[in-house]
């Protein structure tokens, strides 16, 4: 198919769905193999950003989505009610955290690591679709597996669960320099 | 006058509130003072409002671990297979370090939350008819090389599966059932009987029960009556018969009436 036309018809079938469709099915209806689609779509996610147009093209895992440009929020909500937008609480977020780094874990490897029960945190973010069931761990009990959803990538601006911000370990070797540094306390028994 | 009560701030676990001692003391965290932060510790769950006794327990697991640690740090230190000196601190550090990542890292992901809260999506609008579309089933690709005979393998199979799963000892144990006999309905009825009769053989009034257990049950409510006053119980002669007597103004308890009303 001719790029304009490929373009034109991405663009149409993106606007309709609303909802995020796979890179194969996209690359089935314009006729072309996945990657030049793939290329395809990052040309129109340049071009839209480049003119400053309404929308803008997502990625996540692997599916592609329309939505508006980030930037126009604050017209958008004189128009359209944003739907409420619900605030994780820190236990819930630091659940979430172990879980999309940890990926696929259980409730005992979560327990561990938190030191205290999260089936309150598990039961909440499986309500906001956040986390699914991804099936059991082979051992005894064959306790449930958890991972993230298509939902948490798209609320938390992430393409895919590489894409996650790097655990740090650079970081935390900061922490206990600083920590060292303004060491008072040294009581050994 | 009662000292004022400083509202302490909420943590969410003992992690947390070990984190937090040990960045207000700052203190290494790979050489924690064990004393000194477990005697803090011990002070804060104190004075913590009593809540759930879930939350509350995991605090306390942890108190008991510290105090565990201050104990190994007073004996002389383990040696490992390497010949390195074991740190009783060290499991509870590794933990700290691992529950401190995933904090900062969560801090993070709060981030990236509200700055993707920005776009706005839109639902689909695809025609019903279309929605619903599925393209027509071609059976020959479908069966492909299928035969009757391959299905009455794998129908073959399935059943020896299912034969296997039977565990022949256990499928042959048989069933007890238990017999349910409402102690106070028993009562009632024994009560309503006496006083209507004034007079039973108690020989007379067990062999009515169908099983031990009804013979057991009725048995406890004669002793019970007898101790309630409601009855005296008379023997002739050793071994001779048991006769039962309903007290002159004995009453019968209220829930009796209300079962022969019922049958």
């Amino acid at each position: 198919m001719e790029r304009e036309k490929a373009e034109q018809v991405l663009e149409a079938v993106l606007f309709t769905m609303g909802e995020s469709v796979e890179l194969s099915k996209l690359a089935e209806v314009i006729e072309e193999d996945k990657n030049t689609t793939k290329e395809i779509l990052y040309g129109m996610k340049e071009k839209y950003k480049e003119q400053n147009r309404g929308m803008d093209i997502i990625e996540l895992d692997g599916s592609f989505q329309m939505c508006s440009r980030a930037e126009l929020y604050d017209y958008l909500i004189k128009i359209a009610k944003n739907p409420r937008k619900y605030v994780l609480s820190d236990t819930v977020l630091e659940t979430l955290s172990i879980i999309a780094y940890k990926q696929p874990v259980t409730k005992v490897e979560i327990e561990k690591i938190r030191g205290v029960s999260c089936d309150f945190a598990v039961n909440k973010l499986l309500e906001y679709n956040l986390i699914m069931e991804l099936g059991r761990l082979d051992a005894p009990g064959r306790p449930l597996l958890f991972g993230t959803t298509e939902e948490f990538l798209r609320s938390f601006g992430v393409k895919s669960l590489e894409d996650l911000p790097e655990l740090n370990a650079e970081q935390i070797e900061e922490f206990k320099q600083e920590a060292e540094e303004e060491a008072q306390l040294k009581l050994d028994i | 006058m009662e000292p004022l009560k400083v509202k302490l701030e909420a943590f969410e676990g003992p992690l947390d509130l070990l984190l937090h001692l040990i960045e207000k003391n700052k203190v290494d965290i790979y050489d924690i003072p064990i004393v000194e932060i477990t005697d803090q510790y011990l002070e804060y769950i104190r004075a913590m409002e009593y809540e759930d006794m879930n939350v509350m327990s995991e605090f306390l697991v942890m108190a008991a671990t510290l105090l565990d640690i201050k104990c190994r740090m007073l004996l002389p230190k383990q040696v490992d297979e390497e010949g390195e000196e074991e740190d009783p601190r060290s499991e509870l550090v590794e933990q700290l370090l691992q529950y401190k990542l995933y904090k900062y890292m969560s801090y993070e992901l709060k981030d990236r939350q509200m700055d993707a809260g920005y776009a706005m999506y839109k639902e689909a609008t695809i025609p019903k008819e279309v929605a619903e579309y599925r393209p027509p089933i071609d059976y020959s690709e479908l069966i492909g090389d299928m035969t009757l005979n391959k299905l009455h393998e794998v129908f073959k199979s399935i059943v020896r599966r299912q034969e296997d799963r039977i565990d022949p000892i256990r499928n042959q144990f048989g069933k007890i059932e238990k017999d349910e006999i409402n102690l106070d309905e028993k009562q009632h009825y024994i009560e309503q009987y006496l006083y209507d009769h004034q007079k039973a053989d108690f020989q007379a009034l067990l062999e009515k029960s169908n099983s031990k257990m009804e013979v057991i049950v009725t048995f406890l409510v004669i002793l019970e009556l007898m101790k309630l006053g409601k009855i005296t119980v008379e023997q002739e002669e050793n071994f001779d018969k048991i006769n039962i007597v309903w007290e002159e103004d004995a009453e019968v308890s209220a829930g009796a009436l209300e079962m022969t009303a019922m049958s």
